[in-house]
């Protein structure tokens, strides 16, 4: 489908709210908590990509036994309560996030939910779709729109100076979502500015006359933009096409958030989170609460969230291990080598994260959606990884994987699904025996919880029916 | 080759030890390497010597490519072409600056997304990739600054000149005619002025000011990509090498020295159709490297060469560095940055950057540093040609504490800035697998260097890391926050080692600046970082294209650089006279 044919295809219904909501508003005011969009209740299944940096510690992770009745594993204890509604997964390979010699952190990420490999370069990049933007482009031909087709949310927007990783682009640390294959999705890593994204264009306070003008003006505004990528385009090379074509793609983006809109589910737009950033753990729970924010008001289905960049140096000082605070970096501390420091800080590290995605899956599960029963947990599916298995060995395979929700009744959760050898711990020094099932396979399922069927994804051959 | 290794990798990967293709770019052959962690020993692949003795031929490898050792070919002819640059960050925010009168940091406001590095820098037009968020970022930055712009009485008249309110669509019009070249760098044709004119008169005929049609036509101005990128325009169907246009040139100018818009002088140029003449050239290099803008090769080029921009983000531990405040650290920064800018604008040979007899200091610092106080907060010159203590940029207390962990020193990321910064020289990071987490020794019986002698006795690690540790290790005597000590805890610091390519001894930091200084690969590898860095793009080297005129370029560039004593100003003029950023070509068909 080209432009055009996209833009004929856009409705323009009228907003329940207003349009940029900034546009001659001073700027606080846009923050001011207002009453809920109109109610609009329908079950609708959403999507999240969840990134966790540096791999996790998978001798406390993998499951002891396979199906139902494994013991919960120790990182993983806060979602013994949730235990029916996720799966742990285990096997599976990611082979074409190997890199080229080292980068496994970089060429991990980026084939995080892409399963392609990715070009080593420090100048150039090359990788393929992602498997959220694979999503939206096939929610969109079923007829499934949201205002924001996806958002990409995160913790760090990165370093302003140095290389990333081993001679690849910091684009490939930096960002899990591909548009194609020169088009990563950066993500928004301030609160503020995710609340206002989700909330732009609602204005209680416009009349629908005010609305209808200012569409009109930011219809006319973006009209003349996409003039003049016209003009533009028809003078340039094809690698500066491609470009421009990266910067259509925004403008109409940018065309669908002003003028137009989404039936929001019933939703309250709540208080906006502080403008400054306070700590990591504070960070991250406004980002949580935000998805779960932006689901509620559907103002997009699916999201991807990633909790560092790729070698992640958080440190962690609100945590202990043995007795002491973690102030050492992740990244370092997960080159654990087998130390006993190491690892117990990486077992602390591991256990914080999923109690934030415990966090999430609760609060979603706390709210009702469509039909009796349904709640948004049940009508979600969420994909939890990293870019490596371990730390220390930087393997692509046994890839540490939660798949949480019930994905719209697609789902099987509730178990331990197991792929290739049998063997349920084997210590992280051995050789893992390769189950040849790729990760793309799981990946594919994810796109069939949300109706995508029958799309071409990096190695995947076929979606999995066992999770 | 390329495809061997690859092959080998994986099937390394699989079988848990990935050490030895990693070791490509460093000396050492490994056979049934094993690491520290007591995984199985790998093939016994011989890995490529290519970094081997680069530093004593003054020959460097990797992404800078300065001397590259491949034969440069004096009969290429292929100039290259750079993709379509989008204005980054700090592009955005001066250019915004200059043509609208912005005081505040757009970028950093309305939160642009970070821009992704390629080549060294965040100018790289091959990874400066747009997507829906910078557009809405745009979008909401380019609404306030135009309301902010028009409502402030001194930015106004940089807008309009004449009264919106009175003369209607006359004065909108003539507004845009003088504002749009401005803003798209270029001459504009009536034609687009008619079609920004209907953007104003649909807001009057909807009931709203001419002023309201204005703000609507100057946000499809800022918002159009023919201010968003950098369109540099090749003849269809074409490859052959060409001039670029006057305006583009322009623009190439004012972006590499001013991370912004050309000013009235180079548009004044451009227009005359003079600014390809050589005098002309170097005569606006001249000038333009006197003006106060130029600072962004200060923050820009420099800050992302000598990597000053991470100080920012550094956090010493506070217990164990009790002295590294906020003072302290915008003290580093500023030192950093002034000494940088004294030696490039001032015409000193650029080897000074490690030799200077000077720096800058302000109270704090000099208390930091152990010299005299003032009573004064300002920032001025001192002689430092009695000190055996500082000297040049590596001895500042910023560049130590950037290199260097938390909790203590690192004579690895120390003696890694050095090879690749400054003699362009690449070292490859570990290979998975090996235990890299090496504490210092809680007890205090030994010392660092001592803990770290663990990478000699690995050969995994000693091919890389016998190149990196002996410069590191000269710079001990200075701690992670760069405190001048002689002792480790109980034990006395060893600064004394002999640099492995060349065997030159020295002992302490201050001789090591010296023998960095007189290393030929230390000129041509800031020759490569000025180049990729005014060009925005990565050197084309030979192997990827054999006609490419990088590497006779650059060689020619770095050669008149060494041989006119090593001015700044010579650099980037040499860089902008050469044939590769005055002209580019076409993709053909």
């Amino acid at each position: 489908m080209n432009h055009n044919q996209r833009a004929r295809s856009l409705s323009r219904r009228l907003f329940l709210g207003g349009g940029a909501v900034t546009i001659g508003l001073p700027f606080l005011e846009s923050l001011v908590p207002r009453v809920a969009f109109a109610a609009s209740p329908a079950a609708a299944t959403r999507l999240l990509y969840m990134w966790i940096p540096n791999g996790i510690w998978m001798d406390s992770f993998r499951p002891d036994l396979v199906g139902p009745n494994y013991t919960m594993p120790p990182v993983l204890s806060a979602l013994e309560p949730l235990r029916k509604d996720f799966s742990v997964v285990t096997g599976l390979d990611n082979k074409p996030a190997v890199p080229d010699q080292a980068g496994d952190h970089a060429a991990g990420t980026s084939g995080f939910i892409t399963c392609t490999h990715a070009l080593k370069s420090d100048s150039k990049i090359n990788l393929g779709i992602s498997a959220d933007q694979l999503a939206v482009n096939g929610m969109i031909k079923n007829g499934i729109k949201t205002r924001i087709p996806s958002l990409q949310l995160g913790i760090d927007g990165g370093g302003t100076a140095g290389g990333c990783d081993s001679g690849y682009s910091c684009a490939y640390s930096r960002n899990v979502s591909w548009a194609d294959a020169t088009t990563p999705l950066p993500k928004i890593t301030d609160p503020l500015q995710a609340f206002n994204k989700i909330f732009e264009g609602y204005d209680a306070n416009a009349s629908v006359a005010d609305i209808a003008k200012r569409q009109a003006y930011d219809q006319s505004v973006l009209d003349s933009v996409v003039g003049d990528i016209g003009s533009l385009t028809a003078k340039l090379g094809k690698t500066d096409q491609a470009k421009l074509d990266q910067y259509l793609t925004g403008v109409r983006a940018l065309e669908l958030e002003l003028t137009t809109s989404a039936p929001m589910n019933s939703c309250a737009k709540g208080t906006a989170p502080g403008a400054k950033v306070v700590d990591y753990p504070s960070h991250v729970k406004s980002m949580l609460d935000l998805m779960v924010l932006a689901y509620q008001c559907d103002a997009t289905r699916v999201i991807t969230f990633m909790l560092g960049n790729a070698g992640s140096n958080q440190t962690y000082p609100f945590l202990t291990a043995q007795g002491s605070p973690i102030i050492r970096a992740h990244h370092e501390i997960s080159h654990h080598g087998g130390n006993a420091t190491s690892i117990a800080q990486l077992i602390a590290i591991n256990t914080w994260t999923f109690e934030q995605v415990a966090y999430l899956m609760t609060k979603m599960k706390g709210i009702s959606d469509g039909a009796s029963g349904e709640n948004m947990l049940t009508n979600s599916t969420i994909f939890v990884s990293s870019d490596v298995s371990d730390g220390n060995r930087h393997n692509h395979d046994d890839m540490p994987i939660l798949l949480g929700g019930h994905g719209g009744g697609v789902l099987n959760p509730g178990q331990h699904v197991r792929y290739g050898s049998a063997v349920s711990a084997p210590s992280w020094k051995t050789r893992p025996v390769s189950s040849d099932v790729p990760v793309a396979n799981l990946l594919l399922t994810t796109l069939k919880t949300v109706g995508v069927t029958g799309v071409q994804f990096g190695d995947g051959t076929a979606a999995l029916t066992e999770v | 080759m390329t495809r061997a290794i690859k092959g080998t990798a994986r099937a390394e990967l699989f079988g848990a030890l990935l050490g030895i293709s990693a070791l490509v770019g460093c000396t050492a052959a490994v056979e049934g390497a094993s690491t520290t962690t007591g995984t199985p020993p790998g093939s016994s692949t011989t890995s490529t010597p290519t970094a081997t003795g680069g530093a004593a031929a003054g020959t460097a490898t990797g992404s800078g490519g300065a001397g590259n050792s491949a034969v440069a070919n004096a009969n290429a002819t292929d100039p290259g072409r750079v993709t379509m640059h989008r204005l980054n960050l700090a592009e955005y925010d001066n250019t915004m600056r200059d043509l609208l009168g912005t005081t505040t940091s757009p970028s950093g406001d309305f939160h642009f997304p970070a821009d992704d590095r390629g080549a060294d820098f965040d100018n790289a037009s091959d990874v400066l990739t747009v997507s829906p968020l910078h557009v809405s970022s745009y979008n909401a930055a380019t609404t306030s600054l135009i309301a902010a712009a028009l409502a402030s009485t001194s930015q106004r008249s940089a807008v309009v000149a004449c009264d919106l309110a009175a003369q209607g669509a006359t004065c909108a019009r003539t507004a845009l005619e003088a504002f749009v070249p401005r803003a798209w760098r270029r001459d504009v044709a009536s034609t687009e002025i008619d079609k920004l004119m209907t953007v104003v008169s649909l807001a009057t005929s909807k009931g709203d000011s001419v002023e309201a049609g204005f703000k609507l036509a100057l946000r499809v101005v800022l918002l159009s990509p023919n201010f968003i990128f950098r369109p540099e325009l090749d003849p269809p169907a074409s490859i052959a090498p060409h001039a670029l246009s006057e305006y583009e040139l322009a623009s190439r100018l004012s972006y590499f020295v001013w991370s912004s818009m050309p000013d009235a002088q180079l548009f004044a140029a451009a227009k005359a159709g003079t600014l390809h003449e050589p005098s002309q050239l170097a005569a606006q290099v001249t000038r333009m490297l006197a003006d106060p803008k130029a600072k962004a090769l200060v923050d820009n080029f420099a800050g992302q060469w000598l990597f000053t921009r991470l100080l920012d983000d550094a956090q010493p531990d506070a217990t164990l560095f009790p002295a590294f405040d906020s003072s302290l650290r915008s003290a580093f920064k500023t030192e950093s940055q002034m000494l940088f800018r004294e030696v490039a604008f001032n015409g000193l040979p650029a080897d000074q950057l490690l030799t200077a007899t000077f720096t800058f200091v302000n109270d704090r610092l000099a208390k930091f540093y152990g010299l005299p106080t003032t009573g004064s907060s300002d920032f001025r010159r001192v002689d430092l040609s009695g000190s055996t203590q500082r000297r040049g940029i590596l001895t500042e207390g910023g560049l130590l504490t950037i290199n260097a962990h938390g909790d203590r020193t690192s004579p690895v990321k120390r003696g890694k800035f050095v090879l690749n910064e400054l003699l362009c020289q690449d070292v490859p990071p570990p290979p998975p697998s090996v235990n890299t987490m090496i504490t210092a020794d809680a007890t205090g019986a030994q010392t660092l260097r001592q803990v770290l002698s663990v990478h000699v006795n690995s050969p995994v690690c000693s091919s890389c890391h016998s190149l990196m540790d002996p410069i590191g290790f000269g710079m001990e005597n200075y701690d992670a926050i760069g405190t001048y000590r002689t002792m480790e805890g109980k034990l006395p610091v060893d600064a004394t080692g002999t640099l492995p390519a060349t065997g030159e001894h020295f002992n302490g930091l201050v001789e090591l600046t010296q023998l960095i200084a007189k290393n030929p690969a230390f000129p041509a590898c800031m020759a490569s970082k000025v180049y990729s860095y005014a060009l925005g793009r990565s050197m084309v080297k030979p192997a990827e294209n054999p006609n490419h005129m990088d590497t006779a370029v650059l060689s020619s560039i770095a050669s008149k650089f060494s041989g006119s004593g090593l001015k700044f100003q010579d650099l980037v003029a040499g860089v902008v006279s050469s044939p590769t950023f005055l002209t580019r070509r076409g993709e053909g068909g």
